[in-house]
């Protein structure tokens, strides 16, 4: 890292496509997945607190020692994350070398992991969904959606960066998984559905 | 050091700090969830019999869950007081007597909670608690016994299914057929006996007094309104009524509700369970005459605090 990894990040918000294409020339592939662990770290548990806030009393799950729950969930993101940081670049990098990209795994991930920056964004959002009543949570949940689709394009164009791709390849190599995925979940629920309706009609 | 990276060291400060203001405000605010004395919520839903169920009665309550329950209740030292959720028209006496005689043991005090129905082996499991809240239109009482036997020879037939029985011991067979006068007499017996059992409970358990228990004991339903007037419910109420009085009990002022046996995914968007689908599968499969048949087999015609 020439400029350091704190001018990488300025860069990524500031400048996010000159600033992507030179990490994934330079490869800071351990800064990268430190980067995706702590932003992925932040939002998530700032989701979760968000949200485990507002269940009610009555529907805690059955023998649950909250402290120890808590903590669990909360170490045990960096490793999910870490998993499916690695396991979709796999992905993505499989697909862009089916579609004749020249870029590297490694690139790939550096790439990846800065692009997640953004997320960590949303962890003062939450604060104000969780202080600000209906409008704080009408708020994050803008928030968060709009650094999703932030964050989706900065995917998009470390891929493109990554494996020289015009901005459409780069698009079908970021949303085949996605689609894969949905047609996976749907042809499960038909499969369920086509079980359980003539087993049901038979009560 | 470049401005754009003080920039970034501060919003990576305020993200922080975010999270900990989170954390005071999820956690923080709502203490009683870490360090939490609570009031178990066990929900005791069906008939109650001594197996899993299978594919015409669903698993309902069964000494062995409710034991597990209660164990798991026990031995949770944060669990302060119990609330049993008992929605259930009864089922066999064993079990009814076993689940019972659990409840009798645990030395936590235990609030019984009645749904819509309480009836009969409903009631027997839930007159030993410390305190039993019933809804003014629950459906409870209904003490006594009932036997009914099936004389299943004209499913054998539609079956095309011709039983020779051989037997050893005169009334072996009683349960196949009709009764005999002398059939009708011993079953009346064991029926009369298991009823002084039923009665037994409740007086010892509600201290009524025998004879006033005798005369409510026709096997009739009553409100829990009616309930109460005879002495067979404490109070009248709702879940968080049962909740305040177990929490009073157990002497706990801000508890926290632990549901036991929460529905899992696939019930709560099928309303059945997986292996109640795997019934139903092979209902489909064998065709429903023949898991009828399996399942008068095997369900022996014993008497019932149903």
């Amino acid at each position: 890292m020439k400029e350091g990894v704190l001018a990488a990040l300025s860069g990524v918000i500031i400048h996010p496509v000159q600033t992507l294409r030179a990490i994934t020339k330079e490869k800071p592939w351990v800064w990268g997945i430190i980067v995706y662990l702590v932003s992925s770290w932040v939002s998530f548990t700032a989701s979760f607190l968000t949200g485990w806030r507002s269940l009610p009393e009555v529907s805690m799950p059955s023998g649950l020692n909250l402290s120890a729950f808590l903590a669990g969930v909360v170490l045990s993101v960096p490793i999910f994350s870490l998993v499916g940081l690695l396991v979709f670049s796999g992905i993505y990098h499989l697909i862009a070398r089916l579609l004749k990209g020249e870029g590297s795994f490694v690139s790939l991930l550096s790439g990846l992991g800065f692009a997640s920056f953004p997320t960590i964004l949303t962890a003062p959002f939450a604060l104000l969904g969780v202080a600000g009543g209906l409008f704080g949570s009408f708020v994050y949940n803008l928030a968060a959606f709009a650094v999703s689709i932030w964050v989706l394009v900065l995917n998009i164009i470390v891929i493109r960066e990554n494996y020289a791709f015009s901005t459409g390849k780069a698009v079908l190599t970021f949303f085949i998984p996605v689609i894969l995925l949905f047609v996976l979940a749907v042809t499960m629920i038909l499969l369920a559905i086509l079980i359980a309706v003539p087993a049901l009609r038979s009560l | 050091m470049k401005r754009s990276a003080i920039i970034i060291l501060v919003i990576i400060a305020v993200c922080f700090l975010s999270l900990v203001g989170i954390a005071f405000l999820t956690i923080g605010l709502r203490p009683g969830k870490l360090r939490a004395e609570k009031v178990a919520v066990i929900s005791l839903n069906g008939s109650i019999a001594d197996d899993e169920g299978s594919f015409l009665t669903a698993a309902g309550i069964t000494p062995k869950s409710v034991r597990l329950q209660l164990k798991r209740a026990r031995e949770d030292s944060s669990v302060r007081a119990i609330v049993l959720q008992v929605n259930s028209p009864g089922g066999a006496v064993g079990a009814s007597q076993e689940i019972a005689q659990e409840i009798r043991e645990t030395e936590k005090p235990i609030v019984v909670f009645m749904g819509d129905m309480a009836a009969s082996g409903g009631y027997y499991i839930s007159a030993p608690a410390d305190k039993i809240v019933a809804k003014p239109g629950t459906l409870t009482g209904s003490i006594g016994v009932i036997s009914q036997i099936m004389d299943m020879r004209g499913l054998y037939e539609k079956l095309g299914i011709k039983l020779q029985i051989v037997k050893s011991g005169k009334h072996k067979d009683m349960y196949q057929r009709e009764l005999t006068p002398e059939e009708q007499e011993l079953m009346q017996e064991l029926s009369d006996e298991l009823y002084d059992q039923f009665i037994e409970e409740v007086v010892k358990a509600r201290n009524l007094d025998e004879k006033k228990v005798r005369e409510l004991a026709t096997g009739e339903l009553y409100t829990g309104t009616q309930a109460k007037k005879l002495g067979l419910v404490d109070e009248l109420g709702g879940y968080q009524d049962a909740i305040d009085l177990a929490a009073e009990l157990g002497e706990v002022e801000e508890p926290v509700v632990e549901e036991y046996r929460p529905k899992t995914f696939f019930e709560s968007i099928f309303g059945l369970s997986g292996a109640q689908l795997g019934k139903l599968i092979r209902a489909r499969l064998l065709g429903s005459d023949y898991l009828l048949l399996e399942y008068l087999k095997n369900s022996h015609p014993s008497p019932q605090y149903r």
